[in-house]
């Protein structure tokens, strides 16, 4: 038996190898039964040492354990990942809560739709300088079926419900086209 | 909490996760590490040897069946001791119900820890053994070189750390290590042929 494991055998019995040492050798003591005789009697000397009493683990206790176990069920615990939302999240959280509920009342409020009529005009004053005419679009259209026929579908619908009948909406309404491809 | 102390509960949690992901044959490290303790704390209540064996491979039993539960409130040796502690109390109580006409109450199991005649099942042949081992230990230990004797005896006898060995002997750890191996070494030799033939 090499001395060297017999050496380990006594630091661990002494607490004195790190986890991934002891780890090492528990596999090595798993599998060799010598080794585990060898911790067997370490452990009887010292304790007879300090208490008078020798007492000596049998050779077969571990292993008629491990022949117990086996006729136990497996656990298949998941693994427990407790979620900690740092203060940076939770800042963006709040952030993103608070945008929403100032949105939302200002969509609801009545008071506020001469605002978003102005806001879509100054949107409009800043969009590219738009064709004379949807000629364009149309040839763009033309290029391709499906955008065609989107647009005809958006042309069809132009007084759709959501825009209520609002100038400026059924306007911007209008010169929308889709041209994606 | 020392660094040692640190690093055995860190292999313990390594190994029950081990045990609790479904690697069922890591539950054999545990009982590797722990089955002298375990043996000595029941023997404490149980004093039969080998009864105290059989109270000890209930207790592991009983250990991995609670494995799920166990959450790494305390450590996992505190929780091993206490599952031992119970385990060899009720079976205190068992044998007394077997043995008596009278009935003994679960709560009265603290009390028979003090009951040598339910405990006492160590035979003369045994008692004799156990004397001429003990005896062969100590020659051995006044045998051993001074260096070495004193090594060993500091960690066993004082629970000191290698680190404070080689503080007191004004020497490396790693001899420290290497004699307190000897020690060992030389002593189990002594032992060999008593343990040959005894019944142990």
């Amino acid at each position: 038996m090499p001395e060297d494991l017999n050496q380990k055998i006594s630091q661990f019995l002494d607490n004195e190898l790190d986890h991934v040492q002891a780890l090492n050798l528990l596999k090595k003591v798993q599998l060799q039964s010598e080794l585990q005789d060898k911790l067997n009697r370490y452990e009887a000397i010292s304790h007879a040492m300090r208490t008078d009493i020798f007492l000596l683990t049998k050779a077969d206790f571990s292993k008629k354990i491990s022949q117990q176990i086996q006729k136990e069920p497996v656990y298949l615990l998941p693994q427990h990942k407790a979620f900690k939302p740092s203060h940076k999240q939770i800042a963006v959280a709040a952030s993103i809560a608070i945008v929403a509920v100032i949105a939302g009342h200002s969509m609801n409020d009545p008071d506020q739709y001469p605002k978003t009529a102005l806001a879509v005009q100054v949107a409009q004053n800043q969009l590219p300088e738009q064709p004379a005419n949807s000629a364009g679009y149309a040839n763009q259209a033309a290029q391709d079926p499906l955008n065609k026929r989107i647009n005809d579908y958006l042309q069809a619908h132009n007084s759709s419900v959501y825009t209520n009948g609002e100038a400026d909406f059924q306007r911007f309404a209008r010169v929308t086209a889709y041209s994606h491809k | 909490m020392s660094s040692h102390t640190k690093y055995s509960e860190q292999l313990d949690e390594d190994i029950v996760l081990r045990v609790q992901r479904g690697d069922r044959s890591a539950f054999d490290f545990l009982v590797i590490k722990y089955q002298h303790k375990i043996i000595q704390l029941v023997n404490r209540y149980v004093k039969d040897p080998s009864e105290a064996q059989d109270v000890a491979q209930e207790t592991f039993i009983k250990a991995y069946r609670a494995l799920g539960n166990f959450r790494g409130d305390s450590a996992f040796y505190t929780w091993l001791y206490r599952i031992a502690i119970n385990t060899a109390k009720n079976y205190l109580v068992s044998r007394s119900r077997r043995s008596s006409d009278y009935q003994v109450d679960i709560q009265d199991a603290e009390a028979l820890e003090n009951a040598p005649q339910l405990q006492g099942m160590e035979t003369p042949e045994r008692l004799l053994l156990n004397q001429e081992i003990i005896d062969t230990i100590k020659i051995a230990i006044d045998k051993l070189p001074e260096e070495m004797r004193t090594a060993i005896m500091l960690r066993e006898f004082e629970g000191m750390s290698y680190e404070e060995i080689a503080e007191a002997m004004d020497c490396p750890v790693g001899t420290v290590r290497s004699r307190i191996f000897r020690a060992r070494e030389a002593i189990d030799n002594k032992l060999n042929p008593l343990l040959e033939h005894g019944d142990f």
